[in-house]
């Protein structure tokens, strides 16, 4: 069976299980079939499906009844909860003999492993090294519904599952969760769910719901209009059994299509590449996913980030307060904090607020700023730097306004501030503006309402005093305008001339954003120069000759082989490959020898060979560390080749 | 397979030591309990007489690495030491107390072997036994001990305490005669080799032996759980068990079971299991022909119809209850195809779901609400 990645989204991936003449697409789910003595499971939701025999006991293990099945478990870990680790530990030094005796007979192909939450992390992760020692792709997860009330064990168990195992396993989970947990443990790493509380819960006359599920007798009114469903009058009729299908009654049709539009949902969302905003929607259906998605936030975000695309089109909604800690907000502010620096010529920042348009500069109220920032001096306009100032972002240079996810956010705007949304915010504007090297900067901050209580914080941590230039709150009428403008000349009276040069700025700011902070100076020389049309991507010139192009969509940089040259020079977001010649426009994992852990999906990045010489540009089709550790699929796109 | 130590043992072992330091200092000439109850006779029902001594305890559950994962009735027993005449005398007031009282039956429990000369010493076996031998209305005395302790050498002299005509019976944990279940699932120190042994040699010295089995231990699935029981009932009778108790794990504080069920991972069986199991003996027996080796299949649960014992919804726990009482008594299956409640169903879905994910925890869905 082959693993095709399509999309990876933190721990979720969206992928096809492919045999010869057929597939299944996960996540997807797994149905308990055949008769009595002669169970097995069923994957899939779609005409498609893949068969896995039964798992063996973990305290008498005997490899259990297979045939033609297309996965076969090789192993059930004695690892449950209160179990010694001392105990584990002898017990996976024996099962890894028997094991390794098994997959003499058993392809690896195939092999699929069982393993339970334990209380030692220890245990775990011995557990998890053998999995990886061993190359088994397919792990199944049972005994979890206990940990349904144990948010933290939960979380943390399948973060170290997910975290550590590469990106080809997939993962199984057998118990039968009820789906309106399915969301955030696919978010968590589970790529196929056991359909059985449909079942359970149809044995028990409940009905369920999109967000949950109650007694059929206590539901008062018909909100689903399936098969089932519609085929009744009242909904005590569902109990009634089908007509076609006598083993079965209408209830449990309903609850299967509950059951099946839940999986199809979270691969929709993996499809649209916002998987993220499905789960904040689903969190209200149990406290377990609101606390397991804040844990993943705050304990497991640097995993997350490694496996979430850098560059993205699809539309950020901010709407409920897990919002400000999604890892693309996230890795924003961190890279703000650690790429991004005012420069030194710079000597006036002017805080603006942000605009529900994106980008910025294209909104009516930036419009006016910039014509205004026009109106100075163009000798002088080089000394200004500007900053929007937002929620959850916080700072984003002007230079950056293009870049997912600056200009790929919506938040309901209702001039209230939360306490939270003003420390982020107001944490940003202060790492910026105290790192700036020289100490010589003027702060106008051309702000109304509640943007002032945040600069004022600010100032109040920065010691600084900035200048105010909104008059009567309305930072885009005449009056203020004309104070902004007077500000600014009042202040640049005082200063020398310098020259501006908006397109070297714009493009060694992004370099820097995507790279690290200083490459991109070398990168780009002083005289390179943009030449685009609206909506159109940007070329980057320099001596007539193409040296980058940056897409509109997401504002990221495409490295060239001239460019290219200077992150080979520095060995960043390098991927070593292991032979002399590129072939074909795909490298494969298999071929990579080494790679910079910082890659993410969709960065762009340098092609080395073994002796650190640059051979070629492209993008990363998977994480810098799961090139290196998985041996099946496409690791990197090649655009460039030398 | 020759091991006899479980997988888990040390661990047993480990929780085990926790709940022995907690043991209370008991009056040691008092008996822990006695009773008359309705009981199953060999003939029909009538009453026994029930002894619980207050003994040192058993000496597989008290010894270093020893001890069952299940079993907490070392918890029971006295820290303190118990001499000859403390036991004489607990089994003399107890008998005394009832002496005016009708039953046709004792039987005599001691939280270990009563065989066992270290635990209960030759003079007291014989004592306690010549006490009831007075009795001219019991006709049947049953006494429990591990197979080790029955030898020929200890039940000679026993025997001799007790008419001809009056039957002894000899209750043997065997829980399981799977070897790698009892010795890996329960820790229960002996393989079914010393079982048959023992089984013979009360044979050949007059005497009758109850097989106690466990409906259930830590790790088997409700279905392996059935077909675990049933096997080994049918391996008792042909190797000359005539009586069969089935006991339904029932979960003991401080012991390795109660972890399990504490984090939710065991569940005691259903009385649907305990039915199948019943039923299925039943029919095996007629089918194999051994309806002439077989005196009773009983079943008494301990805390039935509570989470820590065997139990079904609690629309049908009573009724169960009552239905096994009933059924252990008459030895008559009618009632248990009487009953009826529509959890069974979800009972079915349970064990099938069960098997195919090995997930222990499946009690936590039998209240779908608390999840939605």
């Amino acid at each position: 069976m082959k693993f095709q990645l399509s999309v990876s989204a933190g721990f979720a991936k969206l992928a096809k299980l492919r045999n010869e003449n057929m597939f299944v697409e996960i996540p997807t789910t797994m149905t308990v079939s055949g008769n009595e003595d002669d169970l097995f499971w069923k994957i899939g939701d779609g005409k498609d499906s893949i068969t896995m025999n039964l798992p063996p006991s973990s305290l008498n293990q005997q490899i259990s009844k297979h045939g033609e099945e297309d996965l076969v478990f090789i192993a059930n870990i004695l690892m449950h909860r209160s179990l010694d680790s001392s105990i584990i530990k002898k017990q996976l030094a024996k099962t890894k003999a028997q094991m390794i005796g098994v997959l003499e007979e058993i392809p690896l192909e195939k092999a699929t492993v069982l393993i339970q939450p334990t209380d030692s992390l220890e245990s775990l992760r011995a557990v998890l090294e053998l999995i990886k020692e061993l190359e088994i792709k397919y792990v199944a997860i049972t005994n979890f519904l206990p940990l349904l009330n144990n948010q933290r064990l939960a979380i943390n168990f399948l973060a170290e599952i997910s975290s550590t195992l590469p990106i080809d396993s997939v993962l199984y989970l057998l118990s039968p969760i009820p789906h309106t947990y399915w969301p955030i443990l696919a978010y968590a790493g589970i790529s196929v769910f056991s359909d059985g509380f449909a079942n359970i819960s149809s044995k028990q006359a409940f009905y369920l719901t999109d967000f949950g599920g109650d007694k059929l007798d206590a539901i008062s009114e018909k909100t689903c209009f399936c098969e089932a469903c519609n085929s009744v009058n009242q909904l005590s009729e569902l109990l009634l059994p089908d007509q076609k299908n006598t083993e079965k009654n209408l209830l449990e049709k309903h609850n299967e299509w509950i059951v099946s539009k839940k999986i199809r949902e979270i691969r929709n969302s993996l499809r649209n590449q916002d998987l993220r905003s499905y789960v904040e929607q689903m969190i209200y259906s149990n406290v377990f996913s609101g606390a397991s998605l804040r844990l993943l936030d705050k304990h497991h975000i640097v995993s997350i980030i490694s496996r979430t695309p850098t560059w993205k089109t699809s539309l950020i909604k901010h709407i409920t307060e897990y919002s400000y800690y999604r890892p693309e907000i996230q890795e924003f502010q961190k890279r703000i904090r650690e790429r991004y620096q005012i420069a030194d010529s710079k000597k006036i920042a002017v805080i603006f607020p942000c605009s529900a348009r994106k980008p910025y500069s294209q909104s009516r109220s930036h419009e006016r700023y910039i014509q205004t920032l026009g109106s100075v001096s163009n000798r002088k306009r080089g000394f200004i730097q500007e900053l929007i100032l937002t929620s959850p972002l916080g700072v984003i240079p002007r230079e950056l306004e293009l870049v997912y996810p600056a200009a790929h956010y919506d938040i309901p705007v209702t001039g209230d501030w939360s306490h939270e949304e003003v420390q982020i915010a107001a944490g940003q504007l202060v790492n910026v503006l105290s790192r700036k090297k020289s100490s010589d900067l003027t702060v106008i901050a051309h702000v109304s309402n509640e943007y002032i209580d945040l600069c004022k914080e600010a100032e109040r941590q920065l010691k600084l005093k900035f200048k105010y230039t909104a008059v009567n709150d309305k930072p885009t009428a005449a009056a203020s305008l004309s104070k902004l403008k007077d500000e600014l000349n009042s202040t640049l009276e005082k200063l020398d001339i310098t020259s501006y040069k908006p397109d070297v700025e714009l493009v060694q700011t992004i370099a820097d954003y995507q790279y690290g902070l200083g490459l991109g100076k070398e990168m780009f020389a002083d005289n390179c120069k943009i030449r685009s049309k609206p909506n159109q991507p940007m070329f980057i010139m320099q001596d007539k000759q193409q040296i980058g192009v940056i897409h509109p969509e997401t504002g990221k940089l495409n490295l060239t082989l001239e460019t290219g040259k200077i992150l080979a020079k520095h060995k960043k977001y390098f991927v070593t490959f292991n032979n002399k010649e590129l072939e074909g426009s795909t490298l494969f994992s298999i071929g990579v020898e080494d790679a910079d852990l910082q890659i993410r999906p969709s960065d762009s990045v340098v092609i080395l060979n073994e002796k650190n010489e640059l051979i070629g540009v492209g993008n990363a089709i998977i994480s810098g560390k799961d090139m290196v550790e998985t041996k099946r699929g496409p690791a990197v796109k090649v655009k460039q080749k030398i | 397979m020759s091991e006899t130590k479980g997988i888990l043992a040390e661990q047993i072992c480990s929780f085990k030591k926790k709940s022995l330091q907690k043991r209370k200092a008991r009056d040691t000439k008092k008996a822990i309990a006695s009773w008359i109850e309705d009981d199953r006779l060999i003939n029909g029902p009538g009453k026994a007489l029930v002894i619980i001594l207050n003994s040192k305890g058993c000496e597989w559950g008290l010894s270093i690495d020893g001890g069952c994962s299940m079993c907490g009735y070392s918890n029971e027993t006295s820290a303190l030491e118990i001499t000859t005449d403390d036991l004489i005398i607990q089994a003399k007031d107890s008998i005394e107390k009832y002496s005016t009282k009708e039953f046709h039956s004792v039987k005599i429990f001691n939280s270990g072997s009563f065989l066992d000369t270290n635990e209960i010493s030759i003079e007291a076996q014989t004592a306690i036994l010549t006490m009831i031998n007075k009795f001219e209305s019991v006709s049947e005395v049953i006494v429990e001990s591990r197979p080790e302790f029955v030898t020929q050498t200890t039940l000679r002299k026993v025997r001799k305490s007790l008419d001809k005509d009056k039957q002894l019976e000899i209750g043997i944990g065997l829980e399981s005669s799977n070897d790698l279940v009892r010795i890996n699932n329960i820790n229960k120190g002996f393989l079914f080799e010393d079982y048959k042994k023992a089984v013979k040699t009360a044979l050949s010295e007059n005497t009758r032996v109850k097989t106690y089995l466990l409906l259930k231990p830590p790790f088997l699935t409700e279905k392996e759980a059935i077909t675990d029981t049933i096997q080994s009932a049918i391996d008792a009778i042909k190797n000359g068990s005539r009586s069969i108790s089935i006991n339904p794990l029932n979960v003991q504080s401080g012991t390795f079971v109660y972890n399990l069920w504490k984090n939710g991972i065991y569940r005691p069986p259903w009385f649907w299991t305990l039915k199948s199991v019943l039923l299925e003996i039943w029919r095996q027996i007629n089918k194999q022909k051994l309806a002439e080796k077989v005196d009773r299949i009983l079943s008494d649960p301990s805390g039935a119809g509570t989470s820590r014992g065997i139990h079904n919804c609690f629309k049908c726990n009573k009724d169960f209850n009552k239905a096994i009482k009933e059924y252990s008594l008459n030895q008559d299956n009618t009632i248990l195809n009487n009953i009826i409640c529509s959890c069974q169903n979800l009972w079915l879905e349970l064990l099938r779901q069960e098997e195919a994910s090995r997930d222990y925890s499946l009690q936590i869905v039998e209240t779908p609400q608390n999840l939605l």
